[in-house]
């Protein structure tokens, strides 16, 4: 990523720019015309107002006619009423419009996400740069969020300048007349150039200033950052009941105070305190100070030629108000624009996110579909590094999966063996080798159809806070009978009966306050029920029964031969005692499968699988050699 | 809701600390800590009264002296001074950041920072009962909305201030200016104002009154924010094509929360309109009187003008002060709750419980305890009595709701009985400063909370005086020496990629191990483990048994645990089922029982024995 100070060519903040408002028109339809009329109608307004007081106080010190003052009254008085009408409507619709546009911001991002390839998902620099454009986002409104005001700033200045040139045109066309000798120097057209010229230097110099100090800013954009993570991490103590508990017996308030309170970055004395305090306050002071200057100008010219007789104190309101506003309104147009252009460089982040391409899920391929299950899937020397690291975490894995076969995977922590469930389901592609179904590579299918082949459950599986049903069934249109047997397959079936709302009771509290809260056994049970509602060829289980009791555990093993029917089935978990009821067992080690076959043929071979399985069974197996020996010695003594 | 119900419900929610003394709080906060914030509040007040005042007089002044025809240097120099007076207030003004930013910004961020810092130490040791209380979940909700940002309570209440003290300076200013006026002027702008801020206000507690079903659609669109970016749910997308659900599911939550938005603005355009009405029968009056004042009195026009100019002021004065003060009852209530937290009754005893003596026998007793959790009915302890001595071994294990964990935390003393008594060395526990008992026990619990800082810091839990020795001890004996020696910075790795990205993420059996050795180093009398193997395979699970005898050295321990493997290790066992001591002995006595504690194991081991079919059947 880019350093935040590197100027950005007027071209490409154009085009990004450009790309921005197309990309929030097509997600917020009207919003954009609803602000560009609030903005004219804002910039607009006031003219009008100067206009008609300046008529107002012309009439009094003239004529003083009653109907024609009260004539200009009445219209002061409605005009001003009319724009705050207007204004406000345009306002209220932009609103409305607007409840949920920051929520919509971030919809863009979200459906990148889902549409992502997996392994970009996972990926970690595309994590930090999401964090990045959130944080952006969090401490100063950079990237997308602040397109819209901004142009609506631009719009509104735009407008602001328009009506201000029409309302002056009159301040260098009034002639001083001859009666005020030599103060027709005023009448000079060098007066005309002297001011343009000085509105002109002000009103250059003074954005580049702003520019100058948003420059200073962004350039502090990683402190800042790091300053708001911090304050976002260690500022605030996690306040739910199992964070606080370690949070009491560690005194954990203590350290996080200690971090929150350490990188002072926003603190008296720290690094933007210095710069308002130094640079940023200078600077901003010397923008205030041009303006005066420039105000002094106006005034002085305005007020010389009035009191030389030119025109009336009426147009004196009049002029200094339109040149006033006509100044602000430049000044107020180039910010904006450097504003917009300073963004740019924000933008680049939100778009690099957006760009990624999605280069996996390109095959078209059906599947046939089965009623034979006859699935064929095979891996062929597959070797896989996760992307951006050095270590292989598969190495020339080769294995050919028979169907209809209970298949065991087992190895020691960070043996590979999530990661070779993860390539079966192709979340990610190998480097080396290739993964076959029927003979076919595996890239070369339609994605969906290809996953449709499996159901997996994951160790850290999740469910969504919605319907108990509708999650079982992945939607929320579903076959209520068939979503209730799945159920009662996967062990839930008792506590299903006591919902009371049954198959519709809400899951968690994220949605509905009414949702229940279900125990890490009941979740995995569901998340069961949900592979098997797929119905799928392979069934594909990490560590599903991790957070059951043992009776609970011995019931899932039990019904093992039910729910998996005639599938192809793939087992991972420490706990070998599911092994017993598979007929072939995959033992990984650092990558590669070592050893494989049926348990009683590894228990006997010295090996890897004989070493785990006994250091989880010697605590159980003690008490069969007792027993035996008992009942050795009993019926020797008969 | 019936009267009398609702009478209660506004009662709860009047704010029980008032506006004067929630500024009371803020002042003496920045008294302690940030003087300069105080001083900066009477700057800016200053400052914004004088730039009113000076750019008040500018244009009558100036306009006047064009008119009476002064002569060219008594112009110049009238001109001048003004031009010079708004200049340097104008400078001034953006340099303290009178409107935000400038030397005024840090401070008072800082000072919202010390706010935050007293709310969430009373956070983490307010008594743990509270943690589960959800009306004191709620309040502790309301009070951190204080802290949560610039404009928060705790920051913009300051802005707030500065802008009553100018207000109602220059509202004082205004109508002494007006008293040459016919009254019916000031009368009837300020009857406009109060009709309209009355209007207005009603109008925009639209929200309040909706609040139930506005937090709800927030809650919503907030949950289904959080899915798109979660990797578990990611992975489950893919595999079960749960995509266009999930759009379904959040195209109905923006629908919903769009309507809701249209429905509210379109009731806020009645105010606008009133507001509208209101602004012509006022302005029109205004303008009536002073022409015709202008016109009998042969005033001039730049007097009308700054009379014109008063009015104008007046009014917007005055009904700034309206909805200024409005944002300050506002602003007050998040105050008020934070207030309310601080101060919350503690009903554990802390500085003023007895302290744990040195030579205690650290033996711990149940005396007929039992426990509900607030919002249940279910007793989950039910009448328990139960003596740990001094330097025992204890294994409690049980099914899965049959209370395991909530006697652990009625052990540690995180909650309290509702019946009963538990003792320490004979002594009530509730006599005791409740953190120095605490400071008896180290616990693994099932979840933890990590923090991004590094190894070393997790282990010692603090990050001065750390004793690196130690350190490397306990990292020694949870096995964790080799994974740390891998880390790019060994023990100053940090943990974790919230804050410092250059963190690193440790696995779930790795980080089980890193939390065994926090819970060694802190070196508590009693060692309490709760699952500790549940993540790890069966080479560093068998591991961790062997070297459970050396962590429990000269400690009295509790192993909580359904994998049975486990009793083998320790002296007696409890075996927990409905909240009650089901069967008690050791792991031999209670298999020649044959009771649950029998069938449980007997249905653990069935799979490890040889010669066996699955069923359990004899071959």
């Amino acid at each position: 990523m880019a350093k935040k100070t590197d100027k950005m060519s007027w071209r490409e903040a154009w085009r990004l720019n450009v790309r921005a408002i197309r990309l929030l028109n097509s997600k917020n339809r009207m919003m954009f015309p609803y602000s560009v009329i609030h903005a004219i109608s804002d910039a607009v307004g006031p003219y009008v107002g100067i206009y008609i007081s300046a008529r107002l106080i012309t009439e009094l010190t003239t004529l003083r006619r009653w109907n024609v003052l009260l004539g200009w009254a009445l219209a002061a008085v409605i005009s001003t009423a009319a724009f705050f009408i207007l204004g406000s409507l345009m306002y209220h619709f932009y609103a409305a419009k607007s409840a949920t546009f920051w929520q919509s911001l971030t919809r863009i991002e979200d459906e990148k996400f889902m549409s992502m390839d997996y392994c970009d998902v996972e990926d970690q620099k595309v994590r930090d740069l999401s964090d990045q454009i959130a944080q952006n986002r969090n401490w100063g409104g950079w990237g997308l969020d602040s397109i819209s005001w901004r142009f609506e700033n631009m719009v509104n200045s735009l407008f602001g300048i328009i009506g201000a040139v029409a309302l002056t045109i009159g301040l260098f066309l009034a002639k001083v007349p001859d009666s005020a000798g030599n103060f027709t120097i005023l009448n000079h057209p060098l007066f005309v150039l002297l001011i343009a010229a000085l509105m002109g230097f002000v009103v250059w110099v003074s954005p580049v200033i702003g520019g100058k100090t948003e420059n200073i800013r962004a350039g502090f954009a990683e402190k800042a950052r790091l300053g708001n993570r911090i304050f976002g991490h260690f500022g605030y103590l996690n306040s739910d009941e199992h964070s606080q508990v370690d949070i009491r017996m560690y005194h954990q308030e203590r350290i996080s105070e200690y971090y929150a309170m350490k990188e002072g970055a926003w603190f008296t004395g720290g690094v933007f305190d210095r710069l308002y305090w130094g640079k940023m306050g200078f600077l901003s002071v010397l923008r205030s100070l041009l303006n005066s200057v420039l105000r002094a100008g106006i005034y002085v010219f305005v007020c010389l030629k009035a009191w030389a007789g030119a025109f009336g104190i009426g147009q004196v309101t009049q002029y200094i108000g339109a040149l006033s506003r006509f100044s602000d309104s430049i000044r107020n147009f180039l910010d904006s624009l450097f504003g917009l252009r300073t963004n740019a460089k924000f933008l680049k982040d939100t778009f690099e996110l957006l760009d990624i391409p999605n280069s996996m899920y390109q095959g078209s391929l059906t599947t046939e579909k089965r009623s034979d299950r006859n699935y064929d899937v095979e891996f062929k020397h597959v070797s896989f590094k996760y992307p951006n690291t050095d270590r292989w975490v598969l190495k020339d894995v080769s294995v050919k999966f028979k169907i209809g076969t209970k298949l065991a995977v087992v190895g020691e922590n960070g043996s590979g063996k999530s990661t070779f469930i993860k390539l079966l389901c192709r979340l990610y592609d190998p480097q080396e080798g290739e993964i076959l179904l029927n003979g076919v590579d595996i890239r070369k299918y339609n994605y969906d159809d290809y996953i449709g082949v499996f159901s997996v459950v994951f160790q850290d599986f999740r469910l969504i806070s919605q319907r108990l049903g509708e999650n079982v069934a992945g939607c929320d249109e579903y076959d209520r009978e068939k979503a209730a047997k799945c159920l009662e397959d996967a062990g839930f079936g008792e506590r299903l009966r006591e919902l009371p709302d049954g198959l519709d009771t809400w899951l968690y509290k994220g949605f509905d306050e009414d949702g229940i809260l279900v125990s890490g056994g009941e979740e995995q049970k569901i998340a069961i029920a949900r592979a098997l509602y797929k119905n799928a060829p392979f069934i594909i289980l990490d560590e599903p029964t991790a957070a059951l009791d043992p009776i609970a555990e011995a019931d899932i093993y039990q019904k093992f031969d039910e729910i998996v029917g005639d599938r192809t089935a793939v087992y991972i978990s420490h706990r070998l005692s599911s092994c017993r009821f598979c007929q072939e067992i995959l033992v990984f080690a650092d990558g590669r499968i070592v050893q494989n076959g049926s348990h009683d043929r590894l228990v006997e071979t010295d090996g890897l699988y004989k070493k785990l399985w006994y250091a989880q069974a010697q605590y159980y197996a003690e008490e069969e050699k007792n027993r035996q020996m008992e009942a050795e010695r009993a019926a020797a003594g008969m | 809701m019936d009267k009398e119900e609702k009478r209660k419900k506004k009662e709860e929610e009047k704010p029980k600390y008032s506006i004067p003394q929630c500024v009371g709080y803020l002042f003496a906060k920045a008294w302690q800590h940030q003087r300069r914030v105080l001083v900066y509040l009477l700057i800016a007040s200053a400052l914004v009264i004088a730039s009113s005042i000076v750019g008040f007089y500018m244009s009558p002044t100036i306009l006047g002296s064009i008119e009476r025809g002064d002569t060219f240097g008594r112009l110049l120099g009238t001109v001048l001074f003004f031009v010079i007076a708004t200049a340097l207030l104008d400078a001034l003004t953006t340099y303290v950041g009178v409107w935000g930013g400038g030397i005024k910004q840090c401070p008072m961020i800082t000072l919202r920072s010390y706010i935050l810092r007293d709310l969430q130490r009373k956070l983490g040791t307010t008594s743990y009962p509270h943690v589960l209380d959800p009306k004191v979940q709620k309040l502790y909700e309301r009070a951190s909305n204080c802290c949560n940002g610039n404009n928060a309570a705790a920051e913009g209440t300051w802005g707030t201030l500065q802008t009553l003290i100018s207000q109602a300076a220059m509202f004082v200013f205004f109508l002494l200016m007006l008293t040459n006026i016919h009254p019916a002027v000031l009368i009837v702008t300020i009857a406009a104002s109060c009709i309209n801020f009355v209007f207005n206000s009603w109008l925009n507690k639209y929200n309040y009154r909706h609040r139930d079903e506005l937090s709800r659609l927030d809650r919503r669109l907030w949950y289904t924010k959080g899915l798109a970016k979660d990797l578990s749910i990611a992975k489950d997308i893919r595999l079960y094509g749960l995509r266009s659900w999930i759009n379904r599911i959040t195209d109905r939550v923006y629908g919903a929360r769009m309507a809701y938005a249209a429905k509210e603005h379109r009731f806020y355009l009645w105010g606008m309109l009133v507001s509208a009405i209101l602004e012509i029968l006022r302005g029109g009056l205004a303008y009536l009187i002073l022409l015709k004042m202008c016109v009998d009195q042969d005033l001039s026009a730049a007097t009308f003008l700054l009379y014109f100019s008063a009015i104008g002021s007046f009014n917007g004065q005055f009904s700034g002060i309206l909805n200024t003060v409005l944002d300050l009852r506002n602003k007050c209530l998040d105050l008020s709750s934070l207030l309310e937290y601080i101060n919350i009754d503690e009903p554990f005893k802390f500085e003023a419980g007895a302290p744990v003596p040195e030579d205690f026998t650290y033996e711990i007793t149940l005396e007929h305890v039992s426990y509900t959790y607030p919002n249940s009915e279910k007793k989950i302890i039910d009448n328990i009595s139960l003596t740990i001595k001094r330097g025992e071994k204890v294994a409690i294990v049980g099914l899965n709701g049959a209370g395991k964990t909530t006697l652990v935390k009625l052990i540690c003393g995180l909650i309290d009985p509702d019946e009963g008594r538990i003792l320490l060395g004979g002594r009530d526990i509730r006599e005791f400063d409740r953190e120095k008992y605490y400071a008896l026990f180290s616990a693994v619990f099932q979840t933890f909370n990590l923090l991004d800082v590094t190894v070393a810091e997790t282990v010692a839990q603090t990050a001065e005086h750390i004793d690196m020795e130690r350190v490397r001890e306990c990292v020694e004996l949870a096995g964790l020496t080799k994974t740390v020696s891998e880390l790019p910075n060994g023990l100053e790795t940090h943990l974790g990629r919230s804050v410092y990205l250059d963190g690193v993420m440790l696995s779930g059996g790795q980080t089980q191990r890193l939390m065994l050795a926090r819970a060694l180093y802190k070196n508590g009398a009693i060692l309490m483990l709760d699952e500790p193997t549940a993540a790890l395979d069966p080479l560093a699970e068998s591991d961790m048994y062997h070297r459970y005898n050396d962590m429990t050295q000269g400690k009295t321990s509790v192993f909580i645990s359904h994998r049975l493997a486990s009793t083998r290790f320790c002296d007696r066992v409890l075996y927990l089922a409905d909240g009650r001591i089901a069967e008690e002995g050791t792991h031999d006595q209670l298999i020649e029982r044959g009771g649950e504690y029998a069938h449980l194991f007997e249905v653990q081991s069935r799979y490890y024995r040889e010669g066996r079919d699955f069923d359990g059947e004899e071959n």
